[in-house]
C-alpha cells in the first residue's frame, strides 16, 4: 500500500527539487512526519493524496535548506542540458529545459501546482485534497500558474529573439 | 467560453484531450467544446506540450528502484514488523517496510534500528550544516553529557531546527587541540538505556545511544572508534542519576564500512561488528 505511493512521491519530490538524494530526503521527510501524524489520516480518504499533502507542506516549509546547494543543483541542470548536447535532445527535451527555466522564476507554490497536474494529472478535488486547498483554489492558483508560466516563456522567447536579431 | 458546454467541460479537461493525442473519453464533446473556443484550444494545447515534457523527464523515476532507506529503517524480518499488526491495521498503514514500523518495535530493536528517523536527522545536520537557531528553546532539555573525562569542555548549548520534525538540542565540545564534537540529543518517551553503537547514515559517522529518556548522538570529524570510546563516557551514569548505576551489558561496537558507497545507496546505514577491542583507540 504504502510501496505502491513511494514512486509517485518520489517522482514529485525529484521534479520539485531536481536532485535524487535531495528528492529522497524529502521523500523519507514525508514518511516520517506521515507516521507521526498517523492520527491524522483517515482510513476511507486515499493514502495518496495525504502523502503529497505532506510532503507539499514539507517543500514550502523550506526543502532543501541550503541555498548553495540549490545554486549548485540548478548549474548542475543546466550542465546536463548544455547547449553542445543539443544535438543528442530531442525536442521534447529542449523543451522541458525551457520549461523549467521558466518554472525557476515562478513562486514554490506555481512551481508546486504545475508539476502535480503535469505529473499526477489529478482532478481539481483530487489536486485540491493533494496540496490540502479548497477546490476552487486549486483551480484559481492553476489557472493563474499556467498563465505565468506561458508570459515568461513568450518573454523568454521575445528575448532570444532580440539576441538573435542583434547578434 | 460562454458556449452551453462550459457548465460540463473544465479546461484541464481540454489539455487532458491533448495530451492523450485527442483519444479520451467524452472526446467528441471537448472537440466540439474547442472548436467554438478557438482561443482556449489554443491555449490548453500549448499547455499540454509543457505538462507533456515535464512528464516526459519524470516519467522514468517510477521505474527506478526504490532506495532500501525508503523502506527498511533496519534489519527486522517482515515477520516482526507484523507483530504490530493491530496497530497497522487500526490506522490503516499496511505494513509496506519495517520502515513504517520502527516505532511501535523500539522496545525490541537496537538504536542501529533507528537510524532513518533521529540518526537521519542528525547525519543531515552533520552533513549540510543547518542554520542554528540559538535563541530557540525547548520546554526539556536535558543535563549536557559530560565529556570533561575525554578532555572535552562543554562548549554551547543550540536548538537546531528540522525539516518538519522535532528539534533537537545540540552540545558543542571542544578538547586543547581544538577539535570539536557535538551531542545531538531529543526526547525519546519511555526510552531505556542502550549502549553506543556506531552507525554510519548517509555516509556520516555518529555514535549512538540511550539514557535519561533521550536519544543521543555524538559526531565531530574523528574515526568512528573515537567517536564510540567519546560517546561511551558520554553515556556514562552521573552521580546525580543512581538508576543508571546498573551498567548494562558490554557496549556492541557496530563500526561503518570504509569503503565509498555507490552514489545510489548512499544514505543508508552500512555497517559491520566488530568487537570493541579490535579498533585501536585513536586518541580522543
Amino acid at each position: 500500500m504504502i510501496e505502491a505511493e513511494i514512486p509517485h512521491l518520489r517522482r514529485y519530490a525529484r521534479a520539485l527539487l531536481r536532485d535524487r538524494e535531495a528528492a529522497d530526503d524529502l521523500v523519507q521527510d514525508t514518511l516520517e512526519r506521515a507516521w507521526r501524524k498517523r492520527h491524522l489520516w483517515r482510513p476511507h480518504g486515499r493514502l495518496r493524496g495525504w502523502l503529497f499533502r505532506v510532503l507539499y507542506r514539507l517543500y514550502l516549509d523550506g526543502h532543501p535548506a541550503p541555498t548553495r546547494d540549490r545554486d549548485k543543483l540548478i548549474a548542475l541542470d543546466a550542465i546536463a542540458l548544455d547547449p553542445r548536447d543539443r544535438a543528442a535532445s530531442n525536442g521534447l527535451q529542449l523543451h522541458c529545459r525551457d520549461v523549467l527555466a521558466a518554472m525557476d522564476r515562478l513562486s514554490p507554490e506555481h512551481r508546486a501546482i504545475l508539476m502535480l497536474a503535469a505529473l499526477e494529472q489529478p482532478s481539481y478535488r483530487d489536486g485540491a485534497r493533494m496540496l490540502g486547498i479548497r477546490v476552487g483554489t486549486f483551480r484559481s492558483r492553476l489557472s493563474r500558474a499556467r498563465q505565468q508560466l506561458n508570459e515568461l516563456m513568450e518573454t523568454d522567447d521575445y528575448t532570444s529573439a532580440s539576441a538573435e536579431a542583434r547578434g | 467560453m460562454r458556449s452551453k458546454n462550459r457548465a460540463t467541460i473544465d479546461y484541464e479537461q481540454c489539455v487532458a484531450y491533448y495530451r492523450a493525442g485527442r483519444r479520451i473519453a467524452g472526446a467528441a464533446a471537448i472537440e466540439r467544446y474547442l472548436t467554438a473556443n478557438p482561443r482556449t484550444a489554443e491555449r490548453a494545447e500549448r499547455d499540454a506540450q509543457h505538462d507533456l515534457a515535464l512528464a516526459h523527464r519524470y516519467d522514468p523515476v517510477l521505474n527506478e528502484p526504490i532506495p532500501p532507506r525508503l523502506l527498511h529503517g533496519h534489519d527486522s524480518s517482515p515477520a516482526s514488523w507484523l507483530a504490530g499488526a493491530g496497530l497497522v491495521a487500526m490506522i490503516g498503514l499496511s505494513a509496506a517496510g519495517g520502515w513504517w514500523l520502527r516505532g511501535l518495535e523500539f522496545g525490541a530493536a537496537s538504536p542501529t534500528a533507528q537510524t532513518n528517523t533521529f540518526g537521519q536527522q542528525v547525519a543531515r545536520l552533520s552533513d549540510r550544516q543547518p542554520a542554528v537557531d540559538a535563541a530557540a528553546r525547548v520546554a526539556a532539555r536535558p543535563t549536557p553529557p559530560d565529556l570533561s573525562r575525554a578532555g572535552y569542555r562543554f562548549s554551547g548549548r543550540r536548538v537546531v531546527p528540522t525539516a518538519g520534525g522535532q528539534p533537537l538540542t545540540a552540545y558543542d565540545y571542544r578538547n586543547n587541540a581544538g577539535k570539536h564534537v557535538t551531542i545531538y540529543a531529543r526526547p525519546e518517551p519511555g526510552a531505556g538505556r542502550r549502549t553506543p553503537d556506531v552507525i554510519s547514515p548517509s555516509g556520516v559517522s555518529l555514535a549512538r545511544w540511550q539514557a535519561h529518556g533521550h536519544d543521543y548522538a555524538l559526531t565531530g570529524d574523528l574515526p568512528p572508534a573515537t567517536l564510540n570510546e567519546l560517546a561511551e563516557i558520554a553515556a556514562q551514569p552521573t552521580s546525580q542519576d543512581p538508576a543508571d548505576q546498573q551498567t548494562p551489558a558490554a557496549p556492541s561496537v557496530k563500526m561503518p564500512q570504509q569503503t565509498q558507497a555507490p552514489a545510489a545507496t548512499v544514505g543508508q546505514p552500512v555497517e559491520r561488528t566488530v568487537t570493541p577491542r579490535q579498533q585501536p583507540a585513536s586518541g580522543l
